[in-house]
């Protein structure tokens, strides 16, 4: 199983990221600081980094940026207090692979964690496929087993990253941040009113579901067993 | 009404300057009146008293003479050269010239041996100061001297006041004037900059001249007491932010621990749907704590605009495709006309933000089957969008207050939300100097955003309560 680097300072927050993970079958190493998170990071061992923004003694950032001059190329999910665009896109661009604010779910966590475990296999790919599902992106077309799929934009953009992570929980926030660009909350069922239109075009009377729903979490495409 | 330098007549007379300098103008113009008239009896009198004695003397002279000398003694005198300045007559009882250069004896004269005015007998525009007595033997002595020359001098007299008092007078009271007018633009300037103030633009300052008189000074300690007010007000909202800040990492805990907790104990018990009910009100309360911040990161957002030109047409297609099968599952109508291409500066991001938070929230409080609409209105220059439901519609009475913080009125107590949403959007309004204001629908609600700089001037929530009062309409939602 894989090995996470939790460097936080806050002990409860940690004790709590820790818990979670040693939960879900992670073997986790903890650092309170910057220089100490440092070292450790730079060991090789770790198949995740999740560390604090703000951290006593070598900023989040600055721990990040270098990882990626010394070429460890760990993905690393940064958490922060700090919502601000300018923060997220500050901390991408200094080489973190996503951006947690905090307050997260746990939930929130794990799933944004899996899926930078499994990192999509790169956006060069032309074709998707999942079971029986296939999106070429450049007609921009759709069809499951052969039966040609009449997406909206949105659907397929939607569809599109459901398909690049695939057997992964996507949430809520994931899908309203990342394909609907709204960094803030929303009240009404929006992200449900899309994915049931296209869970709806995805799945004919008879086939087997493709999409389902996770309760409480979000979401999962994966290809019928 | 006249208009001077911009103030209006009625203004300026009640201007402090303007009544300063009537005062002074008062002041001046009496006591320059006062030693003038101090002045004039005082030379009148002199001049008046060396011309009365000489006649009095020259009248006991004359009448201490022998009778029978005086005949001779006034004849000689009429020939004495260089002339002397008193003329001297002798009369019979009767009134006839005996001799001298009194041709008649002046009307009115009472021959009591005292001097008074009378007009010259010869003479009609000459006046003269005379004396005159009856003498033992009946004859009439009358001695007189012109008074012309000190009438003259008096003349001369009043003639120079009126040429120094009267402009002395004006010229003050024109100081007064302009005073009045220099000491009105200042304070309207102050009053402009404290009416700001007022509006909640902490950050103004009175004008504060190079020089060092009384309203500058004042200026100087109002402005002192304002960066206080400034200090403390921010400090306030600091606070907010502060708690907010704070309260993440705790609630974050006691969510996860809940989330355990639910675990370990199973969905499916009494228990669990206990702490089930817990995790939803600690996400109720993250999910203030979060608006509450983003309000304040938009505040602070002031201090480093990004604003760059972008299509609000595109942004509101972008979110009509998002919201209309939104509207169209919970069975309401959505009504989006194609917009035209409406280029705008602001930030794009936050500008979405409060364009889908005024649609969401159209959708979220309209109970089918009702409308909502999106509309892009008004000029290329000026464009306006109209976000339209046929929901409940906002209370007159709360319009005003949708826009604050924590604002949430009864009809809304049981849906879900922070009630912070609107008052994020009049952050973002703010921010980009936009406005926004509130209308009724009958029934429902029209949010119209105005999308140019300075659209609403400083005092965007007065305008939104001013147009509110215009109507009525069902209680509100947010």
């Amino acid at each position: 199983m894989a090995t996470i680097l939790v460097i936080e300072d806050d002990p409860e927050t940690a004790s709590e990221i820790r818990a979670e993970l040693v939960r879900c079958g992670f073997t986790v190493g903890c650092a309170a600081d910057g220089p100490g998170g440092l070292s450790q990071a730079v060991d090789g061992r770790w198949d995740a980094i999740v560390l604090d923004r703000m951290l006593p003694g070598l900023d989040g950032l600055e721990l990040v940026r270098q990882l990626r001059t010394r070429n460890v190329t760990v993905p690393t999910l940064l958490l922060s207090a700090l919502g601000q665009v300018s923060d997220r896109i500050t901390g991408l661009r200094a080489g973190a692979d996503d951006y947690l604010v905090k307050p997260f779910a746990l939930g929130e966590l794990m799933a944004r964690l899996e899926v930078l475990l499994r990192r999509p296999s790169g956006g060069t790919q032309t074709r998707l496929h999942v079971g029986p599902l296939e999106l070429d992106l450049i007609a921009r077309r759709a069809s499951r087993g052969g039966r040609t799929l009449d997406l909206l934009a949105r659907e397929f953009q939607l569809l599109e990253y459901l398909m690049r992570r695939d057997g992964m929980p996507v949430t809520r926030k994931m899908l309203l941040e990342d394909v609907f660009g709204y960094k803030f909350e929303i009240r009404t069922n929006l992200v449900d009113v899309h994915i049931g239109r296209l869970r709806r075009k995805l799945d004919a009377p008879g086939e087997p579901p493709l999409l389902l729903t996770l309760r409480g979490e979000g979401f999962i495409l994966s290809a019928p067993q | 009404m006249p208009r001077y330098a911009g103030l209006r007549a009625v203004e300026l007379i009640r201007s402090r300057g303007f009544r300063w300098g009537t005062t002074f103008a008062a002041i001046l113009g009496g006591s320059l009146l006062a030693m003038f008239v101090l002045m004039f009896w005082r030379s009148s009198y002199l001049l008046f008293d060396a011309l009365d004695r000489s006649v009095t003397e020259q009248v006991e002279l004359l009448a201490a003479r022998p009778p029978d000398m005086l005949v001779f003694m006034i004849s000689s005198r009429m020939n004495h050269r260089p002339a002397v300045v008193t003329q001297v007559g002798l009369f019979t009882p009767d009134g006839i010239s005996i001799v001298g250069d009194v041709p008649a004896i002046p009307v009115g004269l009472d021959l009591n041996g005292s001097v008074q005015a009378v007009q010259a007998p010869a003479s009609p525009t000459s006046q003269w100061r005379a004396a005159g007595r009856r003498l033992a033997d009946g004859r009439l002595l009358i001695v007189a001297r012109e008074a012309d020359e000190i009438l003259e001098v008096r003349a001369d007299l009043i003639r120079g006041a009126a040429a120094g008092i009267v402009p002395a007078i004006l010229l003050s009271l024109v100081g007064g004037v302009l005073v009045g007018i220099a000491t009105e633009r200042r304070l309207r300037h102050i009053s402009a900059v404290a009416e700001r103030v007022i509006a909640g633009e902490l950050g103004e300052r009175l004008p504060c001249s190079s020089g060092d008189d009384e309203l500058d000074r004042l200026c100087a300690i109002v402005n002192r007491m304002l960066e206080r007010f400034e200090d403390v007000a921010t400090a306030l909202k600091g606070v907010g932010d502060n708690i907010a800040h704070d309260l993440r990492t705790p609630l974050t805990s006691v969510r996860a621990r809940l989330e355990r907790s639910l675990r370990m104990v199973g969905p499916g018990s009494a228990a669990g749907a206990s702490i089930a009910e817990s995790i939803t009100g600690v996400d109720r309360a993250l999910s203030i704590v979060s608006a509450l911040l983003r309000v304040a990161e938009i505040r602070h957002a002031r201090r480093h605009k990004a604003f760059v030109p972008f299509d609000l047409g595109e942004v509101l297609s972008e979110t009509a495709e998002t919201f209309r099968p939104v509207a169209e599952e919970k069975g309401l109508a959505f009504r989006f006309p194609p917009p035209c291409r409406a280029m705008i500066i602001g930030d794009r991001d936050i500008l979405v933000e409060a364009i889908v938070n005024l649609v969401d929230n159209a959708i979220k409080f309209t109970p089918p089957p009702g409308v909502v609409g999106l509309y892009l209105e008004g000029t290329g220059e000026h464009p306006i969008v109209q976000v339209i439901d046929s929901g409940p519609g906002i209370a007159p009475a709360e319009r005003r207050d949708v826009f604050r913080r924590f604002f949430r009125s009864d009809a809304s107590r049981t849906a879900s939300g922070s009630g912070l949403g609107l008052s994020l959007v009049a952050e973002i309004v703010a921010l980009h100097r936009f406005s926004i204001t509130l209308g009724d629908e009958r029934p429902g609600c029209r949010f119209e955003l105005r999308c140019w700089p300075g659209a609403g001037g400083p005092d965007t929530l007065d305008r939104v309560e001013a147009r509110s009062n215009e109507a009525h309409g069902p209680p509100l939602h947010i």
